[in-house]
């Protein structure tokens, strides 16, 4: 560390009483050292890096009873940050000191309203420290190209957790000093400024300036901030009340999530075997024996799931990860090591994106622990975020009685919002309100219903539901569980059920926070499903875009832009028509109707018309179903692609053709009808060839095609069915009457009284004419 | 001999290197290694203080893996797509390692047991019976003996008897020869052991039994991750092919762009921007975007006599990197037809892309 001498910040000044220990969050080798640091020097107060109004959470944290890991969560708007403390996290280990050796304590930073003023992603949880700069920069690519380390968490593993359990604390923390002053000289102040770390820095600085006063200090700080803490000043600012903060129980899967967003180590279940190692022998770990284990522990965890690996495996991943280790120039066998050597000693073939042994190994130490508090200190947060928001929208839940609430949510906010929660509540299936009369937008059901009619009760079965929510890690506050909850349903293969997710999202209000959705939405569309479940999600999508008023879609989801992945991937399926298995022939038929209906409608031009055209040209180029070829000449006969004649010329080529089944003959018939049926009527040739057949054929034949005729004839409505019929009869020669299909004499109604006579006679004689004389009756 | 080669193996193109290396080297050698580990890592990762170029980029824990494999009783396999640079490594390692890359077989479905064991110079066994001068020892018998690192380039094409006598081979990592006797055997030196490559995807291709999985530490190459970085090892490699042809090479930089814009938005099934793009079968490496691009130029150059241009490329692309899969072309008109159509409005270079991969998709 020799260049990095020319910035060392001065971190020990026994002489004003300041000892300044710069940490990585979660970092067991810093909470070792900084251990060591508090017993030896006994200080008056430990002053550590966290709001200053949340101090009294601190004595809550030292509970016996309590159990880390827990966090310390910050509510505000429906947002939460977190702050977790798990068994190797410095900041708690340097908590426990301080109390064994009787010091005072507290935390010196902004209270936590700042962690809500900057500008903040719509998703995710908040961490409420934020190390990226431990991962990222110059100084970061500079050191790790000068050590092969890959990234800045091998690289802090290379240069600290390798010294875990080591007795001189000065010289680890002097370097951790050094290092952080690196990261910090090749940060601009710019970028210092806009992360509001200014700010923070001059608070902290007067606290412990004040501290200062009162006796020697040990202050525990982000490394980062070390170097702008060295000479504090000023004065303590007034720290307001504590307000909407809580600690919970955190378990380490939720820490690693955390860590995703840029806040201390991840993999906790690893630096926590780190840790425990280290505890145990009082000391640096034995490197190789804790690797043993920890491959051995992994390995039976995998056996156990059944992926068994045998011992000379186990051997080898062994060998690779002292040997990387021996290579990379360490004593200490790290993470990285392990990964490397579990990864080559165990996977056998070819990998794609991510290798599924280190994946693996990944998600066996994200570690499995869970904190533990004692009752009483424990906020259900989801469950106060519900009681909250329902107050809010002015529903009361004070008792159990179940009320009505009538919602104007067209022309009042306010009542658009709380039917909003409701839909939200609903979502999670609380059983909280019940929609009893109203417009269903995601089923299309009513939708010109004004009002909406609820009858809602706060039950303990919703608060029972809501803390098993809660315990699945669904979120802290309504929508965020409402969302998780949707990620829950979500099935990539089933467009028509994400589309109603995303509709049903779109209704509890989930705004912004459907972005993320709608994209995987988008990405699942555009590589499964089949042609018609496609054309069926892009009609209701189509539908879903031009909605208005409580629905309409919030902006930023780019529905518009979904619809154009959905059609492009309409497009390519075209293409695959022809190799389409038989039973999904009638489907793709009607979709190819839908997808032309919707083209027709589409006023505003969202669609490229031309691309399915030109699909439908080339489709009906190729051999494909009857009624598949007759769909798309029909089509591509409408869109003036294709003469007339070439759709003649097929029906004729059908209908005269030698097919083994019978109904292959009236195929492109049917699929014209099916998708383009004005044809018959408006190009004269078609009706024409479909005439001279039907007249032409014997009636065995005739009997023989009535079924698939009839069902292709069904496919016209009755207003088509007329128009047919019509201009069938000026053909013949006949005059269309509607009403009279020929004279009737009295005969014949004799005849048609004395059958029914005969069947009554028959039904009562089989004893089945009882609701004939009821009806009668 | 002759003097001149269109290709020299690694140890002779990069003799000073490795001389370099050697000198400068003071860390422990496993036995029978020419370098040691750290060495061999700098050798193919690259060390600016030694002169030494960096020969591999993208994965240098894959280049740690791989090195340290080779230390163990394992053999190395690599596995990837083609075009991905496994031989090359595989090459890079043993120039390094055993101080030769040429101890090499190639693997085909006519590769026999022999190949792999000894064969013999029937003359001699004629003449003199069977006698160690009749021998002629297969490359990994050679390699054995001199305890250096043997290549079995795409071991997947060889049968699977072949393969099978593998196994036993590198678990007992000795040959008996009965015909010179019941005790003669050869046992290999130290420094001895194989790398392999393979396609496991590819057609036409024999799967690896279990057991011989189980001798081998696998190692995937993937293709280069980073767009920049590609996009520079495209450029650099065009050059290296143009500078002997007789027209001028220039390739411009929007075009250079769009070749590997459309390369990587193929392979990896999406753009930049988060478009999803349907994944043809065909492989759509770096090196595949370098023979387009390569073929590109060709075209502009020799036949019209212009700068290359997106209409080249599109024009290429088919033959070059498709290879005429009809369920490829559909995929290919389908991100003509939305991907390409869109830059089209803002790029020349795409429009004439566009326009000329429409025009080829009409023509068929």
């Amino acid at each position: 560390m020799q260049d990095a001498e020319a910035f060392r910040p001065a971190l020990f000044q026994p002489e004003r009483g300041l000892w300044i220990a710069p940490i990585r969050h979660h970092s067991p080798a810093c909470a070792w050292a900084v251990r060591a640091m508090i017993r030896e020097l006994r200080p008056a107060q430990v002053l550590i890096e966290g709001p200053a109004d949340a101090t009294p959470l601190i004595e809550r944290l030292l509970d016996p009873r309590c159990r880390p890991p827990v966090a310390m969560v910050n509510l505000h708007q429906g947002r939460s940050a977190y702050a977790p403390f798990c068994a190797h996290s410095p900041e708690y280990v340097a908590m426990h000191a301080a109390q064994e050796m009787g010091a005072g304590l507290r935390f010196i930073d902004l209270p936590a309203d700042r962690l809500f003023g900057r500008d903040l992603p719509d998703t995710g949880p908040i961490p409420m420290a934020d190390e990226q700069v431990f991962d990222e920069g110059d100084y970061v690519a500079a050191l790790c190209a000068r050590t092969g380390c890959r990234d800045g968490f091998e690289l802090w593993d290379h240069l600290f957790e390798a010294r875990l359990g080591t007795g001189d604390w000065r010289s680890f923390l002097t370097d951790v000093g050094a290092y952080c002053a690196g990261l910090r000289a090749a940060t601009p102040e710019a970028r210092i400024a806009a992360r509001g770390d200014t700010a923070r820095e001059v608070t902290m600085a007067g606290h412990i300036a004040a501290a200062l006063q009162q006796g020697s200090v040990v202050a525990v700080v982000g490394g980062f901030h070390a170097p702008a803490l060295t000479d504090p000043s000023g004065s303590a600012s007034k720290t307001p009340q504590m307000r909407d903060s809580y600690l919970i129980r955190y378990g380490h899967a939720a820490m690693d999530a955390l860590a995703g967003y840029g806040a201390g180590l991840p993999q906790p279940g690893f630096y926590d075997a780190l840790w425990q190692a280290a505890e145990t022998s009082g000391g640096t770990p034995d490197w190789r024996v804790l690797a043993g284990e920890l491959v051995q522990d992994f390995t039976q965890a995998m056996s156990a799931r059944g992926h068994p690996v045998a011992l000379p495996a186990k051997v080898e991943a062994l060998r690779m990860a002292e040997t990387l280790a021996g290579l990379r120039g360490r004593a200490a066998i790290l993470r990285h090591d392990l990964f490397d050597g579990v990864q080559a000693a165990l996977t056998k073939g070819e990998v794609s994106v991510r290798e599924p042994w280190a994946e693996r190994l990944r998600r066996h130490w994200r570690g499995t622990a869970l904190g533990e508090l004692p009752a009483g200190i424990s906020a259900p947060l989801l469950v106060e975020d519900a009681r909250a928001r329902a107050a809010a929208h002015r529903l009361a839940v004070a008792d159990t009685l179940e009320k009505r609430r009538s919602l104007d949510i067209h022309r009042k906010p306010r009542h658009l919002a709380a039917s909003r929660f409701l839909h939200a509540m609903a979502l999670l299936d609380t059983g909280f309100g019940r929609m009893e009369a109203g417009p269903d937008y995601v089923s299309g059901v009513g939708t010109d219903r004004l009002f909406e009619e609820w009858a809602y009760a706060w039950l303990p079965a919703v608060e029972t539901r809501l803390i098993e929510l809660a315990a699945e890690g669904r979120g802290e506050t309504v929508p965020a569980a409402a969302m998780a909850q949707l990620w829950a349903q979500r099935d990539s293969a089933d467009p028509a059920l994400n589309l109603a997710l995303l509709a049903r999202g779109i209704r509890a209000g989930l705004g912004a926070r459907l972005v993320p959705f709608a994209q995987a939405f988008a990405r699942d569309m555009a590589q499964s499903g089949g042609f018609a479940e496609i054309a069926a999600a892009l009609q209701r999508l189509y539908g879903l875009v031009h909605t208005r008023g409580p629905m309409r879609p919030p902006d930023e989801l780019d529905l518009a832009g979904l619809l154009q992945v959905g059609f492009a991937r309409l497009i390519y399926l075209a293409d695959a028509l022809p190799q389409l298995p038989e039973d999904m022939v009638a489907k793709a038929v009607a979709a190819l109707r839908l997808t032309a209906d919707l083209l027709a409608s589409d006023g505003e031009g969202r669609f490229d018309r031309q691309m399915f055209d030109d699909a439908m040209a080339r489709l009906a180029d190729v051999r494909a179903a009857p009624e598949i070829t007759g769909a798309a000449l029909a089509l591509a006969l409408r869109a003036g692609q294709l003469p007339a004649a070439r759709l003649v010329a097929a029906l004729r080529g059908h209908f005269l053709g030698a097919a083994l089944e019978v109904e292959d003959r009236i195929g492109v018939l049917s699929g014209m009808i099916a998708t383009v049926p004005d044809l018959l009527w408006q190009v004269p040739e078609v009706l024409e060839t479909v005439d001279v057949f039907l007249v032409t054929l014997d009636e065995a034949d005739f009997l023989t095609l009535l079924p698939s005729l009839r069902r292709a004839l069904a496919a016209l409505n009755p207003r088509e069915t007329d128009r047919l019929a019509d201009v069938l009869a000026r053909r013949h020669g006949a005059r269309p009457d509607p009403l009279v299909a020929g004279p009737f004499t009295e005969a014949d109604l004799a005849l048609g009284l004395a059958a029914q006579a005969a069947v009554l006679a028959a039904l009562r004689a089989d004893g089945l004419a009882e609701e004939e004389e009821e009806v009668g009756a | 001999m002759v003097g001149e080669v269109q290709r020299a193996p690694a140890e002779a193109k990069f003799v000073g290197e490795l001389a370099a290396l050697a000198a400068a080297d003071d860390a422990p050698k496993p036995g029978g290694w020419h370098l040691s580990p750290r060495a061999v890592r700098r050798f193919i990762l690259g060390d600016a203080a030694l002169g030494v170029s960096q020969k591999f980029f993208g994965d240098d824990a894959l280049v740690d893996r791989a090195i340290v494999s080779l230390m163990g009783q394992q053999g190395l396999m690599l596995v990837g797509e083609p075009g991905t640079a496994k031989s090359m490594l595989s090459e890079l390692l043993a120039a390094a390692i055993g101080g030769s890359s040429t101890l090499v077989v190639q693997g085909s479905a006519g590769v026999v047991e022999d190949h792999l064991r000894y064969g013999w110079n029937y003359a001699l066994l004629l003449a003199e019976g069977p006698s160690e001068r009749a021998m002629v020892p297969s490359p990994l018998l050679t390699a054995m003996r001199e305890g250096r690192i043997a290549r079995i380039e795409e071991l997947t094409r060889c049968a699977p008897e072949v393969q099978d006598a593998m196994i036993s081979l590198l678990s007992e990592k000795t040959i008996t020869v009965p015909e010179l006797g019941p005790q003669a055997e050869y046992r290999a030196a130290p420094g001895f052991n194989v790398i392999a490559t393979a396609n496991l995807r590819d057609r036409g291709v024999h799967d690896m039994s279990s057991a011989l999985k189980r001798r081998f530490n696998f190692e995937t190459v993937h293709p280069i991750a980073d767009a920049g970085f590609e996009k520079r090892l495209i450029a650099a490699q065009l050059v290296e092919r143009m500078a002997d042809q007789a027209v001028a090479g220039e390739m411009p930089e929007e075009v250079l762009d769009l070749v590997v814009a459309v390369f990587r938005d193929l392979r990896r099934g999406g753009t930049e921007e988060g478009a999803a793009v349907p994944v043809p079968s065909s492989v759509m490496s770096t090196a595949e975007a370098v023979n387009t691009a390569h073929a590109a130029m060709l075209a502009a150059g020799y036949l019209d006599g212009g700068p290359v241009t997106g209409a080249h490329v599109a024009r290429q692309l088919r033959g070059v990197a498709f290879k005429d899969d009809p369920e490829d072309g559909r995929k290919l008109r389908a991100y003509n037809d939305q991907i390409a159509k869109a830059r089209a409005r803002s790029s020349p270079a795409w429009a004439a892309f566009h326009k000329a991969a429409r025009e080829d998709d009409a023509g068929r």
